[in-house]
């Protein structure tokens, strides 16, 4: 029989959602929060509440006004200091749902309102990284500035500088992140137009050189129409009961103890369904749950706090506005001679992953191309927008959003084809590479071919770059004209587990017990459907077993609940390996030696390939590839898109389950057209997905698709109406307004 | 006020006022398959059976349903067609996130209840009314093609439609 010791368990999963959750006596709770950007809170007038329903602010927290990550720190209701707009100051309770949200949003707050903020830092985080000869002068040499051009550049520097530092003071009366940056592109649009202007006229230099500047702006936000973050809690023999879809327990207990003074083997988590959830609300669950538990503790019965879509979308599912300049100079022969990348991304008010963020923008931003001469600087800016959240899985998606663009533009521009282009820059060898980060992406030339020939992207692209100055005149002749064409090709990798997070200080492990009735149990929190079919597989295999004599063995105790989010997906890789590895040392043993437990746990010499201190080697466990290349057509009377064909080739190492890998590729596809435009789906009927099995260890692949189909298709749509394309997501008018701007 | 109304085959009253959304109404009689999405009838994740017909429930106010009949997932899950689309959605290897569920399996009995074999675009668009992306829309609709057939067997009809 199966022994695991069953005690102190304090971790439980539930395939129920936690609103659809009741208890007699329960009262529901909602947010209240600040209705200015920037003050001093003076304090709320709760006098006036109807019979049952409560109010309770910073003052009431049974614990501490605090919650840590890491090293960071911030707090649960705002105790002075109003850092941005809709910061919660306090939590109303009561027994109907609907009254107490209108409570919420309707109490009188007092707040000394300036427009000065305190003076603090600006910048969360920073990063420069210099490539080749080291030092700036030969990257300028190589991009051969003349002076004027140089003052001119140093000029909108220094604007962009600043628009970072002002936007604190710009931005108190306005919610401007995405803004701002799509001012500074215009700005900087233009002025780009100029310089180029300059450059094909008078001032190259070199008239076999080309310096594309162009910046690429990212400021997607997560559309899911799926159960908002919230909890359900309540206290029954002294133990706290908490039912939420959070993903990062650990965090969450420790946040919760420190708040509501439970000790934390007092409180019982059950982790509820999390539907499609990515990691993107990681530490807004705990704040959320907090403040739910807060209410508990006060008023001793059980509370549900589910927030409105309205505040899902403003104050958890913001994604930071990310803006990438790209500048690239380009040799006769195709080969990139110079690049330089300067990052900036508004972080809102408060960002425990700040810099976490602008490391992997930092390895994406140059994808897999090499290039002798290089200077990236990334700065993460703080500002009095609600705090942007990560998705630590998809987050360097916006840095080959512009890189990919940056090169579908410079082949616009030049008679290399986007392919040839792509095939020309790839860092061959690792060794030859003088590129600080070892990725081992040895099939990309492979990839990038594999997907060019199914779509006949050769060929479509020719036709339709050669047609375009002709179908750009017809838009203007007739709106009836017939339909414009544009295709693109874009292409990206994905690290799995990236050895410079702050998760990678523990271990990672997998314990599996083999029964003598040849039952496997696999101790770990439960795995999505696809996962756990893949593991079933591997496992079956190996062990000559049933599928169904697989089970997963969920009990946790507060000292080995994991430390890591539950979907951190890229430790799936990781997880998947070390399963393997304990049914092989299982299959090992003799039949008397049953029932049998092994653990197997990630060896951290492995870690030792990236150099943290440095920022150089290999950053991430394994790495996977990916092509694309979208076609679409523009209807030339109502201007709006319609994709003609997907084609996604992708290196994933060895698959697993086919139909399982093609499916979620499809399914992320789905969601990728989905951010696209806002306010808007985007349809595709002919997605064409091919994967290229190797022996290789197999690669994690879900997140591939949201750093590939981006770029693809505004580059699509660049070449379809001869204007570029500069930032996602688009409105419903976006083409049209761009067309005739133009 | 009070509305008179059949819910999952029970005549009952409402107790309601006349603009509350029937989402809410349904869900404070624990009825928890009409789960909250969008709230302006897009997702389609609070779809229920209005005399027949499966509709977004956070667009109706209940002071129309006066009389009307409403089914909502718990009560269809009794029936063999419930049966019928879930051995579909499995044999397509479709698992439904739990969400959508309401959204999913009540569009495709109506439109197998309104269309004996339904065109190619039919369904594609029928697929495209589901804002959830725990299952693409070639395998959801390889699934409500399962679906059909199980459906078609259970009734015992033949290709052309006609009962064997």
């Amino acid at each position: 029989m199966y022994t695991r010791k069953k005690t102190g368990k304090n971790l439980f999963f539930s395939d129920d959602f936690y609103s659809d959750l009741r208890l007699d006596g329960m009262v529901f709770a909602a947010i209240v929060r600040s209705p200015v950007a920037k003050g001093k809170l003076i304090s709320v007038d709760a006098t006036m509440l109807p019979e049952g329903y409560s109010f309770f602010s910073a003052k009431d927290i049974p614990g501490k006004n605090s919650i840590k990550t890491f090293n960071a720190e911030n707090s649960v209701f705002c105790p002075d200091y109003i850092s941005y707009k809709g910061e919660p100051v306090g939590i109303v309770t009561g027994p109907d749902e609907e009254t107490v949200h209108k409570i919420a949003s309707s109490l009188k707050i007092f707040i000394d309102e300036y427009d000065e903020p305190p003076p603090s830092e600006n910048i969360l985080a920073e990063r420069e990284i210099t490539v080749g000869n080291g030092n700036i002068e030969e990257i300028e040499k190589a991009f051969e500035f003349k002076e004027k051009q140089k003052s001119e550049t140093q000029k909108i520097s220094e604007k962009d500088e600043n628009s970072g530092k002002t936007d604190e003071q710009k931005n108190a009366s306005k919610n401007s992140s995405a803004e701002d940056l799509k001012e500074d592109s215009k700005n900087s649009e233009n002025s780009e137009n100029d310089k180029k202007t300059e450059t094909e006229n008078t001032d190259t230099p070199d008239e076999e050189k080309l310096i594309a500047e162009n910046l690429w702006i990212s400021d997607i936000k997560q559309n899911f129409f799926l159960e908002t973050a919230g909890a359900f809690c309540y206290i029954k023999n002294d133990m706290l009961n908490v039912y939420s879809p959070c993903l990062w327990v650990k965090h969450l207990r420790q946040n919760i103890a420190l708040t509501t003074g439970f000790e934390e083997n007092k409180i019982n988590i059950t982790g509820t369904n999390a539907c499609e959830r990515d990691s993107n609300s990681l530490w807004h669950d705990s704040v959320i749950i907090c403040q739910a538990c807060i209410a508990c503790c006060k008023t001793k019965k059980p509370v549900m706090l589910t927030l409105s879509r309205e505040e899902q979308n403003l104050y958890v599912d913001n994604s930071p506005a990310i803006s990438i300049a790209h500048k690239t100079a380009v040799e006769k022969d195709g080969k990139f001679s110079a690049m330089e990348i300067n990052i900036k991304v508004n972080c809102g008010a408060f960002n425990p992953f700040a810099e976490e963020i602008l490391n992997r923008l930092v390895i994406a931003c140059t994808n897999v191309y090499n290039c002798p001469n290089l200077k990236i600087s990334g700065k993460i800016y703080k500002s009095a927008t609600p705090p942007a959240s990560l998705n630590l899985s998809a987050i360097d998606s916006q840095a080959f959003f512009a890189i990919e663009n940056q090169i579908n533009a410079i082949a616009e521009k030049t008679d290399f084809s986007p392919q040839e282009l792509r095939l020309l820059n790839i860092a061959k060898t690792q060794r030859k590479s003088k590129m600080p980060f070892i990725l081992n992406v040895e099939n990309s030339t492979e990839i990038i071919q594999a997907v060019c020939k199914k779509s006949d992207f050769e060929r479509k692209y020719t036709v339709y770059k050669s047609t375009e100055a002709d179908v750009s005149e017809n838009i203007f002749i007739s709106p009836f004209s017939p339909p414009v064409r544009g295709i693109a090709l874009s292409c990206a990798f994905e690290g799995a587990f990236y050895y410079g997070t702050h998760f990678v200080s523990r271990n990672i492990s997998i314990e599996v017990t083999f029964t003598k009735t040849k039952k496997l149990y696999i101790h770990s929190i439960p795995p999505s459907p696809a996962i756990l079919n893949v593991w079933k597989g591997i496992c079956s295999k190996i062990l000559e077993i049933e599928k169904d004599d697989i089970l997963i063995d969920s009990n946790f105790d507060v000292s080995s609940e994991p430390y890591s989010p539950t979907t951190i997906r890229s430790n799936i890789v990781i997880m998947t390996q070390l399963l393997k590895k304990c049914c092989e040392s299982i299959k090992r043993k003799k039949d008397d030696e049953f029932p049998v437990t092994v653990k197997k746990t990630f060896s951290p010499a492995q870690r030792k390939n990236w150099n943290d201190k440095e920022f150089c080697g290999q950053p991430f466990y394994s790495t996977s590839f990916a092509a694309a290349v979208v076609e679409l057509e523009l209807d030339t009377c109502t201007f709006r898109e319609q994709i003609r064909g997907i084609w996604i080739t992708v290196d994933a190492g060895k698959i697993l389950s086919i139909k399982a890998a093609e499916s979620s590729v499809k399914a992320a596809v789905q969601q990728a057209l989905g951010k696209l435009v806002e306010q808007d789906t985007l349809l595709c009927p002919n997605i064409t997905i091919q994967f290229l099995q190797s022996e290789q260890e197999s690669k994690h692949i879900g997140d591939l698709v949201y750093s590939i189909i981006p770029a693809a298709y505004t580059s699509a749509l660049s070449q379809a109406l001869s204007v570029t394309v500069n930032s996602i997501p688009l409105k419903t008018d976006s083409l049209y307004n761009l067309r005739w701007k133009k | 006020m009070k509305i008179p109304v059949k819910l999952n085959g029970e005549k009952t009253i409402l107790e309601a006022s006349g603009d509350e959304k029937l989402l809410s109404v349904l869900r404070k009689r624990n009825l928890f398959s009409v789960k909250k999405g969008c709230g302006e009838g897009k997702c389609g994740f609070c779809t229920v059976l209005l005399d027949g017909k499966p509709v977004s429930s956070c667009l109706i106010p209940a002071g129309i349903v006066r009389d009307c009949s409403i089914v909502t997932l718990e009560h269809f899950a009794k029936t063999q067609d419930y049966a019928c689309i879930i051995k579909g959605f499995r044999q397509a290897g479709i698992h439904m996130c739990g969400y959508c569920n309401a959204a999913r399996i009540l569009s495709v009995h109506s439109i197998l209840n309104d269309i004996y074999r339904p065109s190619e675009d039919q369904l594609s668009e029928l697929a495209q009314g589901i804002n959830c992306s725990c299952t693409d829309s070639k395998t959801f609709i390889n699934g409500i093609l399962f679906a059909m057939a199980n459906k078609h067997e259970l009734e015992g009809r033949n290709k052309n439609g006609k009962r064997r």
